[in-house]
């Protein structure tokens, strides 16, 4: 007897499963609870891109603008940890997780978010600290997803045991580095695609209307800097949910296999039904 | 005529009516016998009262954990607000 391999395959094949067919409404309020996100961090990164070597003059005005990323981090923070929670309990309550409702969902317990906010503001620290290194940069983000990924675990918050009850989710190694490289290809890929389907629909729309529609041919091209740094951001908004999905199934499993309680099922499976005698 | 060791303890456990009380629970005033009574903090408690001192003490604790942590997750978004900023800032420069 012998147990099947956690792959990178099946932990993607059970996230995909998640987000589209299992859980989209949860997926879809992560990514309303990114939006404002994504878009803030969008405009910061095109307004620094204008500002070029005259940005360190405009120290408080970027500043202001850091602001409101941190405000809306606070917001992507909590749509993460309810996702990651939401995926959980799919994960876990089979047919009962069904009758679970949406108010019962957002209910996260204080102990563990706290714990996630502080894990995950720790990455951004050392993202910020670290990422210009570049090879810290996946590594920041496993750190960050993994801390949403086990926010729903039952633990004891502390500076250092946040932080220890991340690293101790680390594993398996080959399955985390299968699914960043794997998320690293998806975002060139996703971008790709955003910004080809608006310039079919600047084409569609110019055809159909009969106007050249000029204005939008040159706002959504790849000329256009902003346009770029928004596809960008929305390529990341659009892999957020399958990106932490496949961190929580891949904590889970490997859960699982730890504890046993994937033979437990296993067995349960194969167990023949019970005869009831007349 | 012997005089007994403790007068205010009654002489028999309220668990086990065969065993004699050496203490008072100070919680619930109740009569222990030696297996019953545990010494907490110099004070002599049974089981009951003892898992509720836990309890609380164990609430405090982690109510006191949590604001600290909260304090340590503010500073630090403080702290990413400005290298936001400045690390942007400097990128933008180099780039």
């Amino acid at each position: 007897m012998s147990r099947r391999e956690l792959t990178t395959g099946a932990v993607l094949d059970t996230a995909v499963d998640l987000v589209s067919r299992r859980l989209p409404g949860m997926a879809g309020l992560l990514m309303l609870a990114s939006l404002p996100l994504r878009f803030l961090e969008a405009w910061l990164a095109n307004r620094l891109l204008q500002l070029g070597d005259k940005a360190s003059e405009h120290v408080s005005y970027l500043t202001g603008l850091s602001v409101w990323v941190t405000l809306s981090l606070l917001l992507a923070f909590w749509g993460r940890a309810v996702w990651a929670r939401s995926c959980t309990l799919a994960l876990t309550g089979g047919e009962a997780e069904r009758r679970i409702s949406w108010r019962e969902r957002l209910r996260l317990s204080p102990a563990g978010l706290v714990s996630y906010l502080y894990a995950a503001t720790v990455a951004e620290v050392l993202f910020f600290a670290l990422g210009w290194t570049l090879v810290a940069l996946p590594v920041l983000a496993v750190l960050g997803g993994l801390a949403a990924a086990t926010s729903a675990l039952d633990h004891r918050p502390g500076l250092f045991a946040s932080l220890g009850h991340v690293l101790r989710h680390a594993r398996p190694f080959g399955v985390l580095a299968g699914l960043t490289l794997v998320f690293l290809m998806g975002v060139p890929v996703v971008f790709l695609n955003l910004s080809m389907l608006f310039q079919i629909l600047v084409w569609a729309a110019g055809g159909m209307t009969g106007t050249a529609g000029a204005w939008w041919e040159v706002a959504l091209s790849w000329e256009n800097q902003q346009f770029v740094v928004l596809a960008c951001a929305g390529a990341i908004l659009l892999l957020e949910p399958f990106w932490l999905a496949a961190l929580v199934v891949a904590v889970r499993q490997a859960r699982a296999r730890q504890s046993g309680e994937d033979l437990a099922a296993w067995f349960a499976a194969l167990r023949p039904p019970v005869q009831e005698e007349a | 005529m012997r005089l007994p060791l403790r007068p205010t303890v009654p002489h028999r456990c309220f668990n086990h009516p065969d065993r004699p009380a050496l203490a008072i629970c100070v919680d619930c005033r109740k009569p222990l016998c030696q297996g019953c009574s545990t010494l907490w903090e110099g004070i002599h408690c049974c089981v009951d009262c003892l898992a509720k001192r836990r309890a609380t003490a164990g609430e405090r604790s982690g109510g006191l954990r949590l604001v600290f942590l909260t304090v340590a997750t503010l500073a630090l978004l403080a702290v990413a607000t400005i290298l936001r900023s400045w690390i942007g800032a400097a990128l933008a420069e180099v780039l």
